[in-house]
């Protein structure tokens, strides 16, 4: 709050002629040099270096202690001039007046014009008044990061990270590391053998001095703030020494206990105890606990007995540990669906999934790298692929699965170059091919003597003797085709792993319809999540290719690099704070925020919190305020304004789409009538109904914002529509009418959508005038 | 010269009204727009109608899609249709060629025109009996025969008296026309 002793300056630009010939400025100075705490000055171009020598002057002799610039909008200047006014004063003790985009270039009438102005600066004079310091925050940063999962996309990110001298934890829930990767025999567009990329990979990981591999391990709890997170991490007993075992495989040959091989996804068997897969990372023996007769029964113990280098321990136990990090990659893959139970009779052996072939093109797979029937072991003289099973599909999941077209393509030419005289067919609906080398790659399956068909089939049938067949309509040539095929692979749809989305619950990141962890944005910030400080990469966001994967791990690593680039932090608290004497602690402003920046002891995490004043809007006590808007300062800027001019249309504007929305206008020089008054909002999701409420006489009140699902904090537009349904009831029950209150949805380049409206709403006030 | 599009075969052009028709019905018993339908053929494939009598469902969705409502109400086909349902229960979009036939017939009938010859064989039955027609047997994917017994579903019930009950469902059609 102003100290009365201190005085306000007032800066009136001419911009030229671009204000001063709509706006009379000596009018202005005037008026306001009648008020003995302002002292007011003008110039023709206040931007340029005189214009600021001018308010650097004037905050040198003059006894001001806060500012108002009555000039262009602050998308313009606004950088400007905090830079000049932060050698004298705290860089938020000034308001700024749009005089030009809102008023010079938008009205023709220069004593309507002028009377606007003067309610605009009125109300930044009021507003500013009422500011306070806004004081800068150093925050301690933890420079150590934790990444989630080991697949592809996992181990980028770590890699990147540790390279750039960053600790990295790397967290992996299976035996081994490499993920869904490791399963696949080759990779497109190249058609290189998948273990032969990712390999070097997986041995750099294992020995960079900067990464910590845990295996067997889950993260299991999680506190703490962006740049100081404490995260407790799980590991499973291996119950086999890593020191000792040398990976020479007697154990497993050994092991009286045959189970189905989680790896080979049912295709192959494996023991109790074994290696996860030839050349894994690390290679070394574990024992599955629920099939182990020693580990269930206290019976067998050959392995131990067998091992040449005593590494079996029974005894080993599970190992809880915690780890401070700053930061967080969340990288915990997909899954493919389950797709028995539908019409696809997946239930038969010779029914398989993309990742099923996978195993069988690969040398070291079940199969040897054969492509043969599950069910006889016979090489297939038919071989059909049918995409987009259970993707694009409103009854399991409406999104496409990406990778489905281009792995499918592959997986024909390599049966191709297998089975030199097989008959392969390809049943697609559309082939999507957007990607480099990816619609050439998609030629070069057709030159293989590939059948494609254009259709879907209804259901897979068996006949008498067990075969499977189906019909398909071919599009293109309007015929029914019965197809008889010894092996049909089914474009998969993917899935979040099991991993993500206990992630997404355990870390409180908000995911889609999908189930896929939510990005921040999806265009503009495709790895950020709404939690400062913990980051998505790979297929847990997205199905998505290798290729988009490694994208993702280095736009991860570098946004982290950014984060934690020093041990501490400093950030303007332009964010909430909670008065604590007057909290009740009723929990709504925790629940309202989307970015759990609210405590449940009720602490701001500076850090996490956007500013957004999402929380202010639902406070029952008014305790929580963001200090850059505070009720006091929004409410005197909307009597400033009404003091000078009482036939008002308070038109509350998003910074992002309404705002903007309003200076596109400006620029366009779109006129409109002097009526509208607008002000200036982080989001609309700040407004309370209280605010609303608080008019003292506005004739009419504009709310636009950025329409639904285009909020930029989530879901203010949402909240807001909220607040304002309910602010039109009250108002319709005082009798002053709620159609006096109108959402406007609107995006940021709409100037004339805006011009429109505020012509409506002032004929409206108008007509009501007569 | 003309506006929009032209069916070069016939002259004719779309009916934008009945399809705007069309699209409230569907929207009336829960289904979307035939725009929705992205023309996988999958109803086609599976079609019982479409071995036997060339039915296309997905061929019937886009002629209705471009609003050429006019060459569905006259076609023969949406008579072939059985009723099975299956192209709803298969279509990866929540479409029903089905009810979007019905619609059709519907409009057909209530355009005064007369009924197909089996068509009024199976009204005899519904009038008789209640059911379009008597439970039949059918073989499986794994090529099981399936009828109601095997799949433990109770027999199917009769009108105990025939006049009475033919007398209640004449009434009741008759109150549908009003």
């Amino acid at each position: 709050m102003k100290n009365s002793n201190k005085k306000i300056g007032v800066f009136l630009c001419h911009c030229g002629d671009n204000i001063a010939e709509t706006v009379d400025i000596k009018k202005l100075k005037d008026y306001f040099s009648k008020n003995k705490d302002l002292i007011v000055k003008d110039h023709l171009f206040l931007c340029s270096e005189s214009g600021q020598n001018m308010i650097l002057n004037a905050l040198k002799n003059e006894d001001i202690d806060r500012l108002v610039i009555a000039s262009c909008s602050p998308k313009h200047h606004w950088n400007i001039f905090k830079n000049c006014i932060e050698q004298k004063l705290n860089p938020y003790m000034w308001e700024m007046a749009n005089i030009r985009e809102h008023c010079s270039w938008v009205h023709t009438d220069k004593e309507k014009a002028t009377k606007k102005a003067m309610a605009l600066i009125n109300g930044a004079i009021a507003k500013v008044k009422h500011h306070n310091p806004i004081e800068k925050k150093e925050i301690s940063i933890n420079r150590d990061v934790l990444v989630i999962g080991a697949g592809i996309a996992g181990m980028h990110t770590a890699l990147e990270l540790a390279d750039k001298d960053f600790h990295v934890s790397l967290v992996e829930k299976s035996p081994a590391i490499g993920g869904n990767m490791t399963k696949l025999g080759r990779t497109f567009p190249t058609d290189d053998c998948s273990m032969c990329t990712e390999s070097p990979i997986m041995n750099e990981v294992s020995s960079h001095p900067n990464i910590d591999m845990m295996t067997l391990s889950e993260i299991v709890d999680f506190s703490g703030r962006p740049g100081e997170y404490v995260v407790t991490v799980k590991t499973q007993p291996r119950y086999v020494d890593p020191e000792k075992c040398t990976g020479c495989g007697l154990c497993t040959e050994k092991c009286p206990v045959s189970i189905p091989s989680d790896y080979e996804l049912g295709l192959k068997n494996t023991k109790a105890i074994h290696i996860p897969f030839d050349s894994c990372v690390p290679e070394i023996a574990f024992i599955e606990p629920d099939a182990c007769l020693k580990l269930t029964k206290d019976k067998c113990g050959l392995c131990e007995k067998v091992c040449p280098a005593d590494a079996i321990d029974y005894n080993q136990k599970s190992i809880t540990k915690k780890l401070k990090i700053g930061a967080i990659v969340v990288a915990t893959g997909y899954k493919q669906m389950d797709l028995s139970k539908t019409e696809y009779n997946f239930e038969h052996p010779d029914i398989i999934n993309g990742l099923q072939l996978e195993r069988m093109i690969t040398p070291a797979g079940p199969t040897k790298g054969k492509i043969l029937c599950p069910s006889s072991g016979k090489e297939p003289k038919t071989v059909t692929f049918i995409q987009c099973v259970g993707s694009r599909d409103q009854r399991h999941h409406e999104y496409c699965s990406n990778i489905c077209c281009m792995y499918s393509a592959k997986n024909a030419k390599i049966t191709r170059a297998k089975i030199p005289d097989a008959d392969i067919n390809m049943c697609y609906i559309d082939i999507r091919a957007p990607g480099r080398r990816y619609e050439e790659y998609y030629r070069l399956l057709r030159q293989n003597n590939i059948k494609m068909i254009m259709g879907k089939p209804s259901e897979i049938m068996e006949d008498t003797n067990g075969g499977l067949f189906f019909d398909i309509f071919d599009k293109s040539t309007n015929k029914l085709l019965q197809i008889n095929s010894d092996l049909i692979v089914l474009a998969t749809a993917l899935e979040p792993s099991d991993g993500t989305k206990k992630m997404t619950e355990l870390l409180n990141l908000p995911y889609g319809m999908d189930n896929y962890i939510s990005p921040l944005h999806v265009k503009i910030a495709p790895v950020d999540t709404t939690s400062e400080g913990i980051y998505v990469a790979g297929t847990s966001e997205a199905p998505k290719s290798i290729q988009d994967c490694i994208t993702d791990a280095s736009s991860a690593a570098s946004r982290i690099a950014t984060l934690l680039k020093s041990d501490t932090s400093v950030i303007d608290l332009t964010t909430a704070e909670i008065d604590l004497d007057k909290c009740t602690e009723c929990g709504k402003c925790i629940q309202a925020c989307n970015y759990s920046a609210i405590t449940k002891d009720y602490e701001i995490i500076d850090m996490a919190c956007r500013g957004c004043g999402k929380c202010v809007a639902v406070c029952p006590e008014e305790a929580i305020q963001i200090r850059q808007l505070t009720n006091d300062q929004l409410r005197s800027q909307i009597d400033g304004i009404l003091s000078i001019e009482p036939d008002s249309i308070i038109a509350y504007t998003t910074e992002t789409c309404g705002y903007n929305a309003a200076d596109i206008a400006g620029v366009s020089r779109l006129k409109y009538p002097s009526s509208i008054k607008i002000v200036k909002l982080p989001c609309v999701g700040r407004l309370s109904v209280d605010d609303i409420l608080y008019e003292k006489g506005a004739k009419r009140v504009m709310v636009v914002a950025c329409p639904e699902g285009l909020c930029h904090y989530i879901d203010g537009t949402e909240a807001a529509i909220k607040t304002i349904n309910e602010a039109k009831k009250i108002l319709d029950k005082k009798g002053i009418g709620g159609e006096k209150l109108l959402f406007v949805p609107i995006v940021s380049p709409d100037g004339p959508k805006f011009q429109k409206i505020c012509e409506e709403e002032d004929k409206k006030i108008r007509r009501q005038a007569k | 010269m003309s506006e929009g599009i032209v069916d070069l075969f016939n002259m004719s052009k779309p009916e934008k009204d009945k399809y705007k028709k069309l699209e409230e019905q569907l929207s009336i018993i829960g289904i979307e727009s035939p725009n929705i339908c992205y023309q996988c053929s999958k109803c086609t494939s599976g079609c019982e109608a479409m071995k036997l009598l060339e039915l296309q469902p997905h061929s019937i969705m886009a002629s209705a899609k471009d609003g050429f409502i006019e060459e569905i109400l006259q076609s023969d086909e949406i008579w072939d249709c059985v009723g099975c349902y299956k192209c709803v229960e298969r279509c990866p979009q929540k479409m029903s060629p089905v009810d979007l036939m019905y619609i059709i017939k519907n409009w057909y009938v209530s355009s005064g025109k007369q009924l197909p010859g089996d068509y009024q064989k199976l009204l005899q039955n519904i009038l008789s009996t209640g059911y379009t027609q008597t439970p039949l047997d059918i073989n499986d994917k794994k090529n099981k025969i399936c009828n109601r017994k095997t799949l433990s579903l109770p027999d199917i019930k009769t009108p105990k008296d025939q006049q009475k009950f033919t007398k209640i469902i004449s009434e009741l059609a008759m109150e549908g026309l009003k």
